[in-house]
C-alpha cells in the first residue's frame, strides 16, 4: 500500500540577495516516517524547515502539507504543522501557561485548559508552570517551546536542531516527543549535526550540500556509512 | 469570523498583559509627552489670544511625538525574541494580527490622550474635556494606529528603525494631522458641530483608506 503524503516539495528555489539557499529541490516526506536532515552550516537546512513551516515563502516552486497546497489553503496547512525552530518562539515575560494559552487561543484549539494541562505533565513542566519563561533555563525553555509546538496535535512536527545546547535530560524528552508523534502516525521532520544519535531513530534521512539536495535515503547500516563518508569527506 | 476576531484580541490581549507587566511602553511614553507639553509653555506666555493660534498644534504635537515613540516599540518585542515567527506559522489570518496590533497602539494612543488632556487643562488652560475634540481625537487615534500598525511593522526590520518610522510615518499621516489641528482651533473658536463636521469627514475618509490599504499591505510586509 502506498503511504500518503505528509510533505512535498516541487521545484523549490530560496535566495537571499545573490547567495542561493535552496535549488530547485523536489522532495517527498510519507507520513509516519521520521526523517533526519543533515547538511553543513549554509547548506540550507533552516531555510527548508521554514519553507515548510510557511514561515518563509520560497521564490519559486509549490509546497503540498498533507496533500493540500500551501498557497492555496494557507491556514489549512499551518493548522497541521508545529514547528520547533531555532529560537523558542515563547515571550519570557508570560508564564508557561500564558504563553501556551495564548498560543492554544490561535490555533482555536477547544478545551484548550485540559489540553495545555496535559502537555504540561507529558513534558514534566507543571511546576513551572506559572513562572515567567524568563527564569527558566534554556532546557526547560525548549520544552515549552515543544509543549507550544505539540499544543494542536499536528501531524507534522518540524524541528530545526531542537536538540543543539540542551542537556541530556532535555535531549532524551526531545527523544521521546519525537517517538510519541511517530507512533501515533506523525511525521517528524527534523535537522541536527549528530548523525550518531539522529540516526538511532530516524526512518530516513536527507543531505543538503549548498542548497542542492544530495541524497534522500532510508535509514539502514549501509546508508548510514554512506551518509557518514559524506559528511567526512566535506569537512 | 469569530475565530478571526478572537485571535486578533488574543493578540492585543498578550500585549496588553505584556505592557501591564513590564511597563516598557508607558513607563517612558507619558514622561515623553508631558516633557513635550512642559516646554511649550516655558517657551511662551500663554495667553488666551495666543492660544487659540498655537494651542492646536502643541497638542497634535505632543500627541504624535509620543504615539510614534510607542509605535516603535510595536514590533520590536517580537523581533527581539523571534516570536513574530511563531505567528507567522500559526493558521491565523494575517490581517488579525494586524487588527491585534492596532487595537494596542490605539489603546496606548488612547492612554496618552487621557494623561495629556489634563495636563493642557492646568498648563494651558485649554478645556479638552468636550465631546467634539474626544471625537476629533478618538478618530484621529484610528487613522494613526492603522498606519502606524503598518510602518512599525516595516521599521522594525530595518537598522536605523528609530528613524525610520517617523520619516514613513509622519508624511503620510499629515491629512489627518491637518484636519484634527484645524478642527481643535474650531473647537477652541467656535462652538457647535458644524465648524468642526468638514474636517471630521476628512479625518473619517482617510481612516477608512489608510484602514483598507494597511490592512492589505501588512500581510505581503509582515511576510517578507
Amino acid at each position: 500500500m502506498v503511504e500518503s503524503t505528509a510533505l512535498q516539495l516541487q521545484s523549490i528555489s530560496k535566495s537571499y540577495g545573490k547567495n542561493s539557499a535552496l535549488k530547485s529541490i523536489d522532495l517527498t516526506i510519507h507520513c509516519g516516517q521520521i526523517v533526519a536532515l543533515f547538511g553543513h552550516n549554509g547548506a540550507g537546512k533552516s531555510t527548508l524547515l521554514k519553507i515548510f513551516s510557511t514561515a518563509l515563502k520560497p521564490d519559486k516552486g509549490q509546497i503540498h502539507i498533507m496533500g493540500a497546497d500551501s498557497n492555496k489553503y494557507p491556514s489549512w496547512c499551518r493548522s497541521q504543522i508545529g514547528y520547533i525552530g531555532h529560537k523558542n518562539y515563547l515571550y519570557p515575560d508570560l508564564s508557561p501557561i500564558e504563553n501556551l494559552t495564548f498560543f492554544a487561543r490561535l490555533y482555536g484549539i477547544a478545551g484548550r485548559k485540559t489540553r495545555i494541562l496535559q502537555v504540561l505533565e507529558d513534558l514534566e513542566l507543571k511546576d513551572k508552570s506559572k513562572q515567567p519563561v524568563r527564569n527558566l533555563s534554556n532546557g526547560q525553555q525548549k520544552r515549552v517551546a515543544i509543549a507550544r509546538a505539540l499544543l494542536h496535535q499536528p501531524s507534522i512536527l518540524l524541528m530545526d536542531e531542537a536538540d543543539t545546547g540542551l542537556d541530556l535530560y532535555a535531549k532524551s524528552v526531545v527523544k521521546s516527543i519525537v517517538q510519541q508523534v511517530s507512533q501515533r502516525g506523525g511525521t517528524v521532520f527534523f535537522s541536527s549535526h549528530d548523525p550518531f544519535d539522529s540516526l538511532a531513530y530516524a526512518n530516513e534521512f536527507i543531505l543538503l550540500e549548498k542548497g542542492t539536495l544530495i541524497a534522500h535515503r532510508e535509514s539502514n547500516p549501509n546508508s548510514k556509512a554512506d551518509l557518514l563518508k559524506i559528511l567526512r569527506a566535506n569537512n | 469570523m469569530q475565530y478571526f476576531i478572537n485571535s486578533a484580541w488574543a493578540i492585543f490581549r498578550k500585549d496588553l498583559i505584556l505592557e501591564l507587566r513590564t511597563r516598557e511602553n508607558i513607563g517612558t511614553i507619558l514622561p515623553f509627552s508631558v516633557v513635550i507639553a512642559f516646554i511649550f509653555n516655558f517657551t511662551f506666555d500663554p495667553s488666551p489670544q495666543l492660544m487659540a493660534t498655537v494651542g492646536p498644534g502643541i497638542i497634535w504635537v505632543a500627541f504624535i511625538f509620543s504615539g510614534t515613540l510607542g509605535m516603535n516599540r510595536l514590533f520590536l518585542l517580537e523581533r527581539e525574541f523571534s516570536t513574530l515567527e511563531g505567528l507567522l506559522t500559526s493558521p491565523i489570518p494575517r490581517e488579525s494580527i494586524f487588527i491585534g496590533k492596532f487595537l494596542g497602539i490605539l489603546c496606548l494612543l488612547l492612554v496618552i490622550e487621557g494623561v495629556l488632556i489634563p495636563i493642557f487643562l492646568v498648563l494651558y488652560n485649554f478645556n479638552l474635556f468636550e465631546i467634539r475634540f474626544i471625537t476629533i481625537t478618538f478618530c484621529a487615534a484610528i487613522g494613526f494606529s492603522s498606519v502606524g500598525s503598518l510602518f512599525s511593522a516595516i521599521a522594525v526590520n530595518t537598522k536605523a528603525r528609530e528613524i525610520m518610522l517617523p520619516v514613513l510615518f509622519l508624511p503620510i499621516i499629515l491629512p489627518i494631522v491637518i484636519a484634527a489641528a484645524a478642527a481643535t482651533e474650531k473647537i477652541f473658536t467656535t462652538d457647535g458641530w458644524s465648524s468642526i463636521l468638514p474636517w471630521l469627514q476628512l479625518i473619517i475618509f482617510f481612516n477608512l483608506v489608510y484602514l483598507v490599504l494597511s490592512s492589505i499591505l501588512f500581510t505581503s510586509v509582515i511576510e517578507e
